[in-house]
């Protein structure tokens, strides 16, 4: 089994090691209730990989490439830097500006000048929207601070990573449920980054061949 | 029977008379009883035999489509190398 772990935690192995037994329960079983199903499992294997590794091990064309991940979630962004398959850690790292940061600062703008609460349920469609539909009525000159806001989201991104990671002769990836959100800006930003289509599984996928390659050399 | 042979007695319950007289007419019936028993053992430790049942099965397996080697293969195994499964073992 292979668990998805913050990068705060993958780098310190003091609580590398209590996140692994707090995850493996110290091989006792587990329980689980999903939809009224039971489930009782034992973890006899676990692998612990840092999270945001996105598309790394599904690009062939990375396996020889320096390359970046960014992966844009709900709370945070999580940055990967890696040389061919080697991961860098010392330019991996992760920071808040998630997608609940924007929309924090939105629903903060909107409320400001329009006088409106805006509902966080509201707020993924007011950014797909790019408009604000007060009861009805649109908000016509509401676009242009919805984008203005995005933008400087976007832009917030992109300075948090350069100020860490290089990304000369790199290829860059955006992953993430976020970088479908901020796919526009971050495209007029970044105009030769890689949109992952399958951005919120790409991760998973290559955790399942990382899995395959342990697997394979287990045989061995 | 001479001294140093060890004899040893055995019970048939009623359920099992089929076995007692097909015994029974057997001349040398602990010549009989020791072949069947080294048979035994033989056929415990025989890796050979352990071979032929496993290859019948494959065999058996194959003939109705069925690959237990899908089970666990390996995924897009080309696009790794040795390489690549060497450096994702040491840094993942």
């Amino acid at each position: 089994m292979s668990k998805t772990t913050p990068l705060t935690i993958f780098k310190n192995k003091k609580l590398k090691e209590e996140y692994e037994e707090f995850i493996r329960q110290s091989g006792e079983t587990i329980h689980f209730v999903v939809n009224d199903e039971h489930f009782l499992f034992k973890i006899q294997n676990l692998y612990l990989l840092q999270e945001g590794i996105g598309s790394l091990l599904l690009r062939p064309e990375l396996k020889s490439r320096n390359s970046v991940q960014i992966d844009i979630g709900t709370l945070n962004v999580s940055v990967n830097s890696f040389s061919s398959l080697i991961p860098h850690l010392d330019s991996t790292f992760s920071n808040s500006y998630g997608i609940n940061t924007l929309f924090s600062t939105l629903r903060e703008r909107l409320a400001m000048d329009y006088g409106v609460t805006v509902h966080y349920k509201d707020l993924k469609q007011i950014i797909n929207d790019r408009i604000l539909v007060v009861e009805g009525k649109k908000m016509l000159d509401s676009t242009a601070i919805i984008e203005e806001t995005i933008e400087n989201h976007a832009k917030q991104i992109i300075a948090s990573v350069k100020a860490q990671v290089s990304l000369n002769n790199t290829e860059i990836s955006f992953v993430g449920g976020g970088s479908i959100l901020l796919c526009e800006e971050l495209k007029k930003l970044l105009p030769n980054a890689t949109f992952e289509p399958d951005s919120q599984f790409c991760t998973l996928k290559s955790f399942y061949r990382i899995m395959e390659a342990k697997l394979h050399a287990q045989r061995l | 029977m001479p001294k140093d042979y060890k004899s040893i007695t055995i019970s048939f319950r009623p359920d099992a008379n089929h076995l007692y007289e097909f015994l029974r007419k057997k001349d040398n019936k602990s010549a009989y009883i020791l072949k069947l028993i080294e048979k035994d053992m033989e056929g415990e430790d025989n890796p050979s035999l352990k071979q032929t049942i496993k290859a019948i099965i494959l065999e058996i397996l194959s003939e109705n489509d069925i690959i237990l080697n899908e089970i666990n293969k390996v995924t897009n195994e080309e696009n790794l190398t040795d390489y690549d499964i060497g450096i994702i073992n040491e840094y993942f």
